[in-house]
């Protein structure tokens, strides 16, 4: 079981891959804007935050540079989580340490749980 | 073919049909009501009235040297206002092609914009979707009518899923910013997963979907989300356009050791032969004359020529009305 923070300001995206991933077994943390996701964070440590780009207050890829520049947060690892497809975004985020860039609008639910598995790997 | 005492549609059917792509091009009145532009700030029209300015000019000039030769001044203010005449002209010129620019950009950011702004809600049916169905696998069993209603809704939104995707493509492809990624894609297992998803409607369809696998393939160089959007597109026409009771056969053979060729083949309605030139052109849909009910958004074999040429490949079609079509693209293969 995994601590995972899912940054995301649709709250019917946060029920459904909340609920789907608590009955997969995990602690589901919410944040609904950029700066929210970020205190929690940094206060919580989760074993992977999930980042919508597209964030109230605070932008994804603003998130994703300064959780990268901390050193006690760097190793958390990141996976994006938007409806942004632009091939600029993709690399930034890459390029800031995020381990996979995913299309909501691509994936089941399964299928994101099983990147989840995927970048945690024996963490769960 | 237009009805008969339409003289309008009449002259563009027989332009449409008769003339060779270039000749089209003449027409610049058609053109301009195409891009929506009157014809004083229309650059193709425009061309034509500066040619005839410039002709006229220099007939004017030579007329006007010969017949006042003791009087330069006269030949002077003539080439003068011609010149300011041309200079507007030209100002008009290039106002229009800025016009053009400024609608094709806004055009193209509109698209990206509003593809965006859809996929959030269809993201929020989709994954609202699969938790009622992991729902009802895991727990509470639903009755079988709303099954069905489950699984029309679900159906459907990935169609809207599909469309929009395909917008946001085309929206690159116009914006040059389409980049593909050059990783080992098998297009056996993209072909498999392809035919698994398309049983369904071809059985739907009273079509047998036939796939012989290969001993062996090689990968190929490709973005693996591209190239399964291109087999989708290829077999969703030949589908499309199968008469019930038809087959469409998927090969799958290296056509030297650097190329690999993807074919699909139908016994469906076929392209006119005089709508074959234009198979590739966004919004295009064929429309045999045996079949006019076919729907569709004329963008799937845009998408795939533009996806299949940034990937270095080559796409084409065989195709004859009443007896069926072959498409078939071909790529390099992957090279570590």
């Amino acid at each position: 079981m995994a601590k995972i923070l899912f940054v995301e300001d649709e709250p019917a995206l946060q029920k459904a891959l909340g609920d789907f991933l608590r009955g997969a077994g995990h602690e589901v943390l919410a944040a609904l804007d950029g700066e929210q996701g970020l205190a929690m964070i940094t206060r919580q440590h989760p074993d992977l935050v999930l980042l919508d780009l597209i964030l109230p207050r605070l932008h994804g890829l603003a998130v994703l540079e300064k959780i990268k520049a901390d050193r006690s947060l760097a190793s958390i690892p990141i996976i994006v989580l938007t409806n942004v497809e632009s091939s600029d975004m993709v690399e930034r985020a890459i390029e800031l340490g995020a381990k996979a860039y995913l299309v909501k609008a691509d994936y089941r639910l399964e299928d994101v749980l099983e990147k989840i598995r995927g970048v945690l790997g024996d963490k769960v | 073919m237009p009805a008969a005492g339409d003289c309008r549609l009449w002259l563009d059917w027989v332009i449409i049909t008769t003339m060779p792509k270039p000749l089209e091009r003449l027409n610049v009145v058609k053109e301009c009501d195409n891009s929506r532009l009157t014809l004083w700030s229309c650059p193709p029209f425009l061309f034509v009235v500066i040619g005839f300015v410039n002709i006229s000019a220099i007939l004017l000039s030579y007329f006007f040297a010969t017949r006042y030769i003791e009087n330069p001044q006269y030949v002077i203010a003539i080439v003068s206002v011609v010149a300011a005449v041309i200079f507007i002209i030209g100002h008009s010129i290039v106002h229009g092609f800025s016009k053009i620019a400024e609608a094709s950009r806004f055009k193209t950011e509109f698209i990206a914009i509003v593809s965006h702004q859809l996929r959030s809600p269809l993201s929020i049916f989709k994954w609202s979707l699969n938790a009622i169905e992991h729902e009802r696998q895991t727990k509470n069993p639903v009755p079988p009518s709303d099954a069905a209603y489950l699984t029309i809704l679900n159906e459907n939104t990935e169609k809207m899923i599909q469309l929009v995707n395909m917008l946001l493509d085309v929206s690159r492809i116009e914006a040059g910013s389409l980049i593909l990624r050059c990783d080992p894609v098998r297009l056996d297992i993209l072909t498999e997963a392809a035919v698994r998803s398309f049983a369904a409607y071809a059985r739907a369809a009273n079509i047998v979907l036939e796939y012989v696998a290969p001993a062996r393939t090689l990968p190929v160089c490709g973005d693996a989300e591209k190239i399964k959007m291109v087999i989708q597109n290829l077999v969703d026409n030949a589908i499309r356009y199968s008469l019930s009771g038809g087959r469409v056969v998927i090969a799958i053979t290296p056509s030297n050791p650097t190329v690999v060729e993807w074919k699909i083949q139908d016994a469906g309605v076929g392209i006119p032969k005089g709508q074959q030139r234009y198979i590739f052109q966004k919004f295009f849909r064929a429309e045999p004359s045996s079949s006019s009910q076919i729907r569709g958004w004329g963008l799937g074999l845009y998408v795939a020529q533009s996806i299949v040429t940034a990937s270095k490949g080559e796409i084409g079609f065989e195709s004859a009305e009443g007896r069926g079509s072959s498409f078939w693209f071909r790529l390099p293969v992957y090279r570590v």
